[in-house]
């Protein structure tokens, strides 16, 4: 394995996880805005 | 009911400039007093915890909010004009911050008057992008000319109280966990970006000084399309012409947010970490327009306290 695939590796071993949790927390974020947007908008009167 | 003059979103420029050039200003102040590098970051993180005590303290302020805190910008600014040492450099930092604070609380208070009319989010993905613009034009230049933002700021919003909210009875069913329970995308996304910035940290510390200022620019620049492709994505979208508005809000919201995250695959931290601030807006938006006025100065006061202590910048 040459140094450059070595590096390569260790930098995509050390960033994946974090965009992995990332995408979980983005994803949630998503179905949270989803589930708030189900409840009505506040309208005078409500 | 009419939505803010342009001098607010002028305002916003001028309070981007004035923050943004304080965090440039504070670790060349420090290299310019030959203290230790960490003094730096000591000082920017008191900053961002005045933040969040500003945006408190902005809740009990009345219908001069924004005013208010246009001047503890100013004179946070003033302060690190003349600073000298660490020490009056701290306070600056932390007087800007406590003004930037109290900033946000009160356009956002502005903003929330109007969130779920039809132009409501647009209002707020304009305020948003003009705080990047002038943040992008403070970082580049010395905590001389970020005093001048906030007068500039000052200045321009002067007799403009008439669109502040007034102080409104706060109901007597609100409860702190209905308002958090509105804020958890917010917090979701906000976790999700503060997560990706130590990529960008090591992205930036591996670089070349001349690479450094491409990815920085180029992380501005896109703090500032962001909110246009959020918006643009609100038009072209199929399910933008969904006749149900509730499905195609939520249709419209779920892309902007995931897309964010695609375009973390495709483009690297750095970009993504900005272009999904172009969600933000929209986010804030919809929690305000869910909950009824009177209701929405406590939340828009817990919600930035919650965030600037949950963001590590």
């Amino acid at each position: 394995m040459t140094a450059a695939a070595g590096w390569v590796l260790t930098a995509l071993g050390s960033a994946i996880p974090v965009f992995a949790i990332a995408a979980l927390l983005f994803v949630g974020a998503a179905a949270s805005a989803s589930l708030q947007l189900r409840r009505p908008v506040w309208r005078a009167g409500d | 009911m009419s939505g803010p003059p342009r001098r607010f979103y002028l305002v916003a420029v001028g309070a981007g400039f004035a923050f943004a050039s304080m965090a440039i200003a504070v670790p060349l102040h420090v290299v310019a007093a030959h203290a230790q590098a960490s003094v730096a970051g000591d000082v920017l993180a008191l900053g961002t915890i005045a933040v969040a005590v500003g945006a408190l303290a902005a809740g009990r302020l009345g219908s001069g909010a924004l005013g208010v805190a246009l001047a503890v910008a100013a004179g946070g600014s003033a302060t690190l004009v003349a600073a000298t040492s660490v020490v009056p450099l701290a306070v600056g930092a932390v007087v800007v911050g406590a003004g930037i604070g109290m900033f946000w609380v009160a356009s956002q208070l502005i903003l929330a008057r109007r969130a779920g009319e039809p132009d409501g989010a647009k209002a707020y993905l304009l305020h948003y992008a003009a705080y990047t613009f002038g943040a992008v034009a403070g970082s580049t230049v010395t905590s001389a000319l970020a005093l001048a933002g906030a007068v500039f700021a000052a200045v321009v919003w002067r007799g403009c109280a008439r669109y502040v909210v007034s102080t409104l009875s706060q109901p007597a069913g609100e409860t702190r966990s209905r308002q958090l329970a509105v804020q958890v995308p917010d917090l979701l996304l906000v976790s999700a970006l503060a997560l990706l910035l130590p990529l960008v940290l090591a992205c930036e510390f591996g670089l070349a000084p001349f690479s450094i200022g491409i990815v920085m620019g180029s992380v501005a620049l896109a703090k500032i399309v962001g909110p246009f492709v959020a918006r643009a994505i609100t038009r072209t979208r199929a399910g933008a012409h969904d006749p149900d508005p509730p499905r195609r809000e939520r249709g419209v919201l779920r892309a902007a947010l995931l897309r964010a995250y695609a375009v973390a695959l495709r483009d690297g931290a750095a970009r993504n970490r900005a272009r999904g601030t172009g969600a933000w807006p929209l986010v804030v938006d919809a929690a305000q327009a869910r909950v009824e006025p009177a209701e929405r100065r406590t939340l828009t006061v817990r919600w930035n306290a919650r965030e600037y202590v949950l963001m590590p910048q």
